[in-house]
């Protein structure tokens, strides 16, 4: 098959009258199961087989998507004439980033495929997951979420590159629900791999704790609203830097816009002298990770802040030329309906020197903060959501909070950061990153417990 | 071919729906200022529900030609799949929205660009240092719906959108001004989207400080999508079966204020969710959900319909709830009377991260990502690094000050809504 789709592409690529062009197919199988309640809810299987052309002329971008294969080469036709009207008018140079050529096959790195397990297994195990959640006392119901998907993916330029990746992606998010008379609290257990269905097991202590903690919020009041030292537990602090930072560092959205690239420039101070960010998509097996971009480059770790300076940007081929830096494989795209866009793949804080002990001490009054419901960012300001959260008093945890969101100003927040943990976990979830209407796209993000002075929280007037 | 398909489907001893969904969008893009692409997408999508055995198997497959293969692996997994105590609908008359437009559907790209480009030089004329995006796009659908029961229909659809957005980095302030219009006809209104923008390019650049406390908030129609969205989660029929929606067991009780009323119309003239039938194969209708504060109906599909007692309203989807179109009508007054009215408030035009967080618990929170300043009725600059805080529960019955008689579809239709006593919490000092 993948010596013949070679063929297919290649032969199409000639027909290319542009500057530059490629080729993408995807062949994709998903399983879906869900449970609600008591019952299972959905079992889907779906197939998904398309693929798109994207050519480049004067700066001119066309982009042509096709679910049939049978008439490439006429597709391949269509996106350069759009490529060429734009083209005409914008008479710009734009180049991409020179990379090596690339003839690669990337078949079965994974450790234990999920579209090896058979069906029947992977919702019994859901299914008594779902007992266990609800045998929990006073857990009024569940929702149980699992996914995984297999991707045959196709790629092929104009500059001789062809690629083929075989890709897996698998995410979980198991929910507790509590309710009390018209009070509702949820807390829920979350995993995801790119290489191993494994790490949907032996989850059942975790979904213990997630029961009690949706237990504990019950009887919790909401926070009162205020500024408060905040201690993000690592999943927090993971989500506060894809928002935070990550989405700041993507270059297609600095590389045209000189105040903003000003506001990034490497060398600029943002953060304590012990604040190291960087995205990678090699650490190994987290969702977003694979040997190759969405234009064929290769991936890599790279630090975006070094010792609270700017030090990088995550690139495509297009920013990095535009920019003069090298591209970072961190094109991506969530399918072939879309074309590639500079996106994060797992975003971490790196390790610093405190334990949570050394963090907590000094706090008089201050909120611990873990459990992601979610976050946003709109460059300037970011937000998320908690499920889980504790009061600091005098130095140690007290009663829960609910209701938690904290928000701030991402360079004004990142300079309040005054301890940085000895303790570093990644974090792979269900869910993803929504940037350009192409979520949810898998991401990972990892970090330890951080410190935080003066952030704003919401919830209920003093 | 769907004959063929379902004709198997009924001799494999299933009762089985298929749908498709066919589309072609063009799209162009504008970024920093400048034509930056054209996007052309041609979609297929083919899902079947099978119920054998009591149990339900979906399977979604996008291979032209794939009926019978997707209608196949969807009776293959009703093995494993949801209880379903329910048949697929006999046919039942329903009625084509009038959600097509020719003009849409034949808007040439000479045309698209020469909007686009004019956008974008509006946007580039604000301030020399504007990074202006425009999307202009059009798309038409075309769905369509078979059951082993003899239904059989198809509608068309067309979608016009037209988006642009004013990007300005003022120092470590990025002043994101947008606005945009999206509707089933061609009836964009150009000089009214750049005199949304051009009215607040000045005032946005202008932050004011706000001090933590209680303040009447006037949420714009896309504001307002966060204080619906969760009461939409909590009508969700499935919530409610499971028990955890607040809304169990109180049909025809007050729930909001009189203000407040909640339509679903699956077949809204213009409607963006417009459709003759739901996935299910129910024929869509209007439907009150809340009238005048009173809970009078859920979002039902057949499953939650037969465990309540209720009838189906047309918004079964596969493996959950679909909504079609959410109107939240109007009230009587103008929105300028609204901000004229108030002393001293916020003005919330965008927010973010309101979204995320439990539904059920009735708590929004978000950050005011674009939000003004008012005092003595006119803006006065912008509010920065705040958030707001409300429970739709209580501020939506006890603090619902009034509805505006201007509403925004997109996709949902929602009015401006001045809501009292809102918690909103600034950075100190």
């Amino acid at each position: 098959m993948a010596k013949s789709m070679k063929d297919l592409l290649r032969r199409a690529l000639k027909r290319s009258t542009a500057e530059y062009c490629e080729i993408r197919v995807e062949e994709t199988e998903e399983v879906r199961i869900q449970f609600r309640g008591e019952d299972i809810d959905q079992v889907s299987e779906s197939v998904s087989v398309g693929g798109n052309v994207r050519a480049l002329v004067s700066g001119g971008w066309g982009f042509v998507t096709f679910n049939k294969l049978d008439d490439l080469e006429r597709k391949v036709d269509e996106a350069c004439a759009q490529a060429r009207i734009l083209g005409e008018i914008l008479k710009k140079e734009i180049k991409l980033y020179p990379v090596p050529p690339v003839e690669d096959e990337v078949r079965g790195l994974f450790e234990t495929p999920a579209f090896k397990v058979p069906l029947a297994d992977k919702v019994s195990l859901l299914g008594k997951y779902n007992e266990l959640v609800l045998s929990q006392p006073e857990i009024a119901s569940s929702y149980i979420r699992y996914f995984d998907r297999h991707t045959h993916l196709y790629f092929a330029n104009s500059e001789g590159t062809y690629i083929y990746q075989e890709k897996m992606d698998l995410g979980g998010n198991m929910s507790a629900i509590a309710t009390k008379g018209n009070l509702t609290t949820q807390e829920s257990v979350r995993f995801g791999s790119s290489v191993d269905y494994n790490v949907a097991l032996g989850r059942e202590e975790e979904i213990v704790r997630a029961a009690a903690a949706a237990r504990d919020m019950l009887y919790a009041p909401v926070i009162k609203a205020d500024e408060y030292t905040v201690i993000l537990a690592p999943d927090m602090a993971g989500l506060f830097v894809h928002e935070a930072f990550g989405h700041l560092s993507e270059a297609d959205s600095l590389d045209e816009n000189e105040r903003l690239k000003e506001l990034l420039k490497v060398g600029t101070e943002y953060g304590p002298k012990d604040l190291d960010i960087f995205d990678s998509g090699i650490e190994g097996g987290n969702r977003g990770d694979a040997k190759y971009d969405d234009e064929g480059v290769p991936m890599q770790r790279t630090y975006l802040i070094k010792g609270g300076v700017v030090v990088g940007h995550l690139h495509n081929r297009e920013s990095a030329w535009k920019m003069g830096e090298k591209p970072t494989g961190n094109a991506r795209a969530i399918n072939y309906r879309f074309p590639p866009i500079v996106r994060m793949r797992t975003t971490c804080i790196a390790p610093g020197k405190h334990s949570l002990e050394e963090m907590l001490k000094d706090i008089s009054l201050g909120v611990y903060v873990a459990g992601g419901y979610g976050g946003e960012t709109n460059g300037e300001m970011f937000t998320f959501t908690a499920s889980r959260c504790n009061m600091i008093r005098n130095g140690s945890l007290h009663e829960p909070v609910r209701e938690v969101t904290l928000t701030g100003n991402v360079f004004t927040t990142l300079k309040n950061i005054d301890m940085i943990g000895n303790d570093f976990s990644i974090k792979n979830t269900a869910g993803g990153c929504g940037k350009g209407s192409q979520g949810p796209l898998p991401t990972a993000d990892g970090s330890p417990h951080i410190r935080v002075r003066r952030v704003v929280v919401g919830g209920e007037k003093k | 071919m769907t004959g063929e398909a379902l004709k198997y489907a009924r001799e494999s001893g299933a009762g089985a729906t298929l749908t498709f969904r066919e589309s072609q969008k063009i799209e162009i893009n504008f970024e920093f200022n400048r034509l930056k692409g054209i996007q052309n997408t041609e979609s297929l999508q083919f899902t079947a529900q099978a119920i054998k055995g009591g149990k339900l198997g979906v399977a979604v497959s996008t291979k032209a030609g794939g009926e019978k293969e997707v209608l196949d692996r969807a009776i293959r997994l009703c093995e494993y799949g949801a209880p379903a105590n329910y048949v697929f609908p006999d046919p039942e008359p329903s009625e084509k929205p009038a959600v097509y437009s020719e003009e849409v559907a034949s808007l040439g790209l000479k045309e698209m660009l020469r909007v686009g480009e004019d956008l974008s030089a509006f946007l580039k004329s604000l301030h020399p240092d504007v990074n202006g995006s425009v999307t202009v796009s059009k798309a038409v659908f075309r769905d369509g719906i078979a059951n082993t029961n003899g239904l059989e229909a198809t509608w068309d659809r067309t979608v016009l959108l037209l988006m642009a957005i004013s990007s300005l980095v003022d120092g470590q302030n990025l002043v994101d001004l947008w606005d945009y219009h999206v509707s089933t006809v061609l009836n964009w209104d150009v000089e009214a989207m750049k005199e949304e923008i051009r009215s607040r390019f000045d005032l946005a650049r202008k932050n004011v400080p706000v001090k933590t406390d209680a303040y009447p908030v006037l949420f714009t129609p896309f504001a307002f999508r966060d204080l619906i969205s969760p009461i939409l989660a909590c009508l969700d029929g499935r919530a409610v079966t499971i028990g955890v929606s607040p809304f169990k067991g109180r049909l025809e009780e007050q729930v909001f204020s009189p203000q407040l009323t909640v339509i679903e119309d699956g077949l809204m003239e213009g409607g963006l969710e417009s459709r003759m039938y739901d996935a299910q194969g129910v024929r869509c209708r209007r439907t009150p959900l809340i009238e005048k504060g009173v809970l009078r109906e859920y979002l039902l599909d057949l499953e939650t319909a037969r465990k309540l007692g209720r009838e189906p309203i047309g918004t079964g989807g596969v493996g959950g709830i679909e909504p079609g179109n959410v109107i939240v009508p109007g009230g009587s007054l103008s929105k300028e009377s609204l901000l004229t009215g108030m002393k001293r408030g916020i003005v919330v035009e965008n927010t973010m991260g309101a979204w995320a967080g439990n539904p059920f618990s009735g708590q929004v929170s978000g950050n005011i990502a674009m939000g003004f300043l008012v005092e003595d009725g006119e803006l006065v600059g912008r509010v920065k690094d705040c958030m707001f805080s409300l429970n739709i529960f209580t501020h939506l019955k006890d603090h619902l000050v009034a509805l505006s008689r201007e509403t925004k579809n997109f996709g949902i239709t929602l009015p401006y809504a001045l809501i009292d006593n809102v918690s909103v919490t600034g950075k100190k000092g």
